[in-house]
């Protein structure tokens, strides 16, 4: 197999959400592929930009959708800034989708506590969407949203809607805010007080490790245990396929066991790094 | 059934091979002893013990193009074919078992598989154990498959034991003789050993104490031991533009000994210290490898200590370890 040979993807739509991320609409060229393209909440893609490089992106789109999938990324770096100036209509590489993602079947009638800052709502997003299109299946839905000030904060539109469903709560905090913003203020983890009940809850968190090496503490004074809080970690990566070695901690390999872990399997691994 | 090859012979045994494919063997290039194309046997370093390069570069090159892509309203992917028709020549056997090894892991990828469904091996057994070498300790100074012939040097001729059809079936040109005696292998140990047993269990343990700073603080992460060794396969894939609109994707060597190696956007490096790269490329052979593979991912060639400027000797660590 030539597992490392891309997928051909349009880049069918983009919506600019802040001054520096950007959600891209791609739509595989591969009618066979683009109506088997499987995958969980919380799955990776690895998009090229042919002539820059690959990098991994978190799929933020719901798998119910067939037609096409999103990501969202933010410029860091050589590869996001050059699929940041791609056009509509511009083809990309893309491989996957890979990973394990969030045991969406577990989750079945438990509450949902998400908790994210920056640009790791987006695994969150494909998740948030899944639940909203399988309502029945799902109980209590809260969202604890973090950015850096009110303009950092991606799927304004989305999130608005998302705050007119009902048995769903959502919290936005930014850590500092302007003359219109009249919202929390300070770092998501204070968000955690909103929260008034974590009985038969899970735990999502997806974010900045700092951000998680914050809000554990807090989850567990609320008496969430290990096993149902679930965190999305990011290493570099080149295969996405458990080869290359570039992911690993201990011997837990991101792309593959990964990139969504419960806390519980990987709290105690040495190079965890928080 | 064992074969003779008197050693007079070799220079039409290295013809015949040549007539259907590309021969490989031992050659001194720039200084080095390294596997290279040989048109005649003359060419073929015969007196050594192993030699300083593995032959990775054959099944794994450094920089090997992945795919080509052209850009216009498409983008046109076009892969490489497939690799000429080799026999390596004169391999010992840890690097057949450094193979057989790979295989598990890499096996299921077209670049390598195909490199390796095109290459036979024709190995040679050790009489003599380098002063690095320390195979016996792990076992992979035996094979007990993954080769088409595997020769045995006893003296004036060569016993050789069939391990393919295509053996079978290129034995029966005139300069071979079945074996009528059985006969003596030379039998040895290596100098160096350590207990294979449980190595996985004494790096876990280990894991989070001084050792690895006690040995490997000197390393000054040159990678020297990861280029020699016929088991690192670690990459990275690369883009290379021709011009704006086409270019090759390509698979470089890299390694774990690296500080970019973990490096992630924002300049965040999981593995910022030099120890714990060191302390990540043995606990991949030893620890991770047994996991996930059931091997260690190391045959004991004793090229990474050859290799180091600094002198660090993984081997002695492997002894001391409890
Ligand atoms: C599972 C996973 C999901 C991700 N999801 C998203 C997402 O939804 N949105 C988003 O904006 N970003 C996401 N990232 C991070 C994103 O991959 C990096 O921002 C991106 O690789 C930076 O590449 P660059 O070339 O722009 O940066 P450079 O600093 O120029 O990086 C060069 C190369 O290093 C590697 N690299 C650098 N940073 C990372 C990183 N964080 N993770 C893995 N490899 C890296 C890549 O191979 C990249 O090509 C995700 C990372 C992982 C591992
Ligand atoms: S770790 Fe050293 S001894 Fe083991 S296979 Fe690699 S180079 Fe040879
Ligand atoms: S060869 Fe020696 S100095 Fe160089 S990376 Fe290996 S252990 Fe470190």
């Amino acid at each position: 197999m030539k597992i490392y040979t891309p997928d051909i993807g349009k880049i069918k739509k983009t919506i600019k959400e802040t001054e520096d991320t950007k959600t891209f609409q791609i739509e595989l060229e591969n009618k066979i592929l683009r109506e088997h393209f499987y995958f969980n909440p919380g799955e990776f893609v690895l998009i090229t930009v042919f002539g820059v490089g690959e990098a991994p992106f978190s799929i933020s789109s719901s798998p119910f959708n067939k037609n096409y999938f999103e990501i969202t990324a933010r410029k860091t770096g050589n590869v996001t800034n050059a699929l940041f100036n791609l056009k509509e209509g511009n083809k990309i590489g893309v491989r996957g989708p890979h990973g394990k993602g969030y045991p969406m079947d577990e989750f079945e009638h438990t509450n949902i506590i998400l908790i994210s800052g920056g640009c790791g709502l987006a695994p969150l997003k494909s998740l948030i969407e899944y639940v909203i299109q399988k309502r029945g299946y799902y109980n209590k839905l809260t969202l604890l949203y973090g950015a850096k000030t009110p303009q950092n904060i991606i799927y304004e539109k989305e999130i608005s809607k998302w705050k007119k469903i009902k048995n769903f709560d959502v919290h936005l905090t930014v850590d500092k805010g302007n003359k219109k913003w009249k919202g929390n203020l300070g770092v998501v983890t204070k968000l955690i007080n909103k929260v008034k009940n974590f009985e038969n809850s899970v735990v999502c968190l997806c974010g900045p490790p700092v951000m998680m090496k914050y809000s554990i503490p807090e989850l567990k004074k609320k008496g969430v245990e290990d096993e149902d809080i679930f965190v999305s970690l990011e290493r570099k990566m080149q295969c996405g396929l458990k080869i290359c070695c570039h992911c690993n901690i201990n011997d837990v390999y991101v792309c593959k066991d990964g990139p969504v872990f419960r806390y519980l399997d990987i709290k105690d691994l040495s190079e965890l790094g928080w | 059934m064992y074969y003779v090859l008197k050693k007079k012979d070799l220079p039409k045994f290295v013809k015949l091979l040549n007539k259907d494919f590309e021969v490989i063997a031992p050659v001194k290039k720039n200084g080095s002893l390294i596997f290279d194309k040989v048109s005649s046997a003359d060419e073929i370093v015969k007196n050594y013990i192993n030699t300083d390069y593995p032959p990775k570069n054959l099944f794994l090159p450094d920089g090997e193009t992945i795919f080509e892509y052209k850009k216009s309203n498409n983008i046109k992917i076009k892969h490489p074919g497939k690799p000429k028709k080799r026999v390596i020549y004169r391999i010992r056997p840890c690097d057949v078992n450094a193979l057989l090894k790979l295989d598990k892991i890499l096996g299921g990828g077209f670049y390598y598989r195909t490199k390796r469904e095109n290459t036979k091996i024709i190995a040679i057994n050790c009489t003599k154990a380098g002063e690095n070498c320390f195979c016996t300790s792990l076992g992979d100074d035996q094979l007990k498959e993954g080769f088409d012939l595997l020769l045995t040097d006893v003296g004036k001729e060569f016993y050789i034991k069939i391990g393919s059809e295509w053996g079978k079936k290129l034995m029966k040109h005139k300069i071979f003789k079945r074996a009528e005696n059985s006969f003596k292998k030379t039998f040895f140990e290596c100098k160096r050993f350590f207990l294979a047993k449980d190595l996985d269990k004494k790096i876990e343990r280990n894991f989070n104490t001084k050792i690895w700073e006690k040995h490997f603080k000197k390393c000054f992460s040159c990678t020297a031991c990861s280029v020699v060794c016929p088991m690192c396969y670690c990459f990275d894939l690369v883009q290379v533009p021709k011009s704006e609109n086409e270019g090759k994707v390509k698979k470089f060597w890299s390694s774990c000994l690296l500080k970019e190696f973990s490096r992630v956007a924002g300049d965040f490096i999981f593995r910022d210290k030099r120890v714990n790269r060191v302390r990540q490329f043995l606990s991949h052979k030893f620890l991770y490898g047994k996991k996930h593979y059931d091997e260690f991912l190391c045959v004991g060639c004793g090229r990474c200590i050859s290799h180091c400027p600094v002198g660090i000797d993984y081997e002695k660590f492997l002894e001391e370890i409890k």
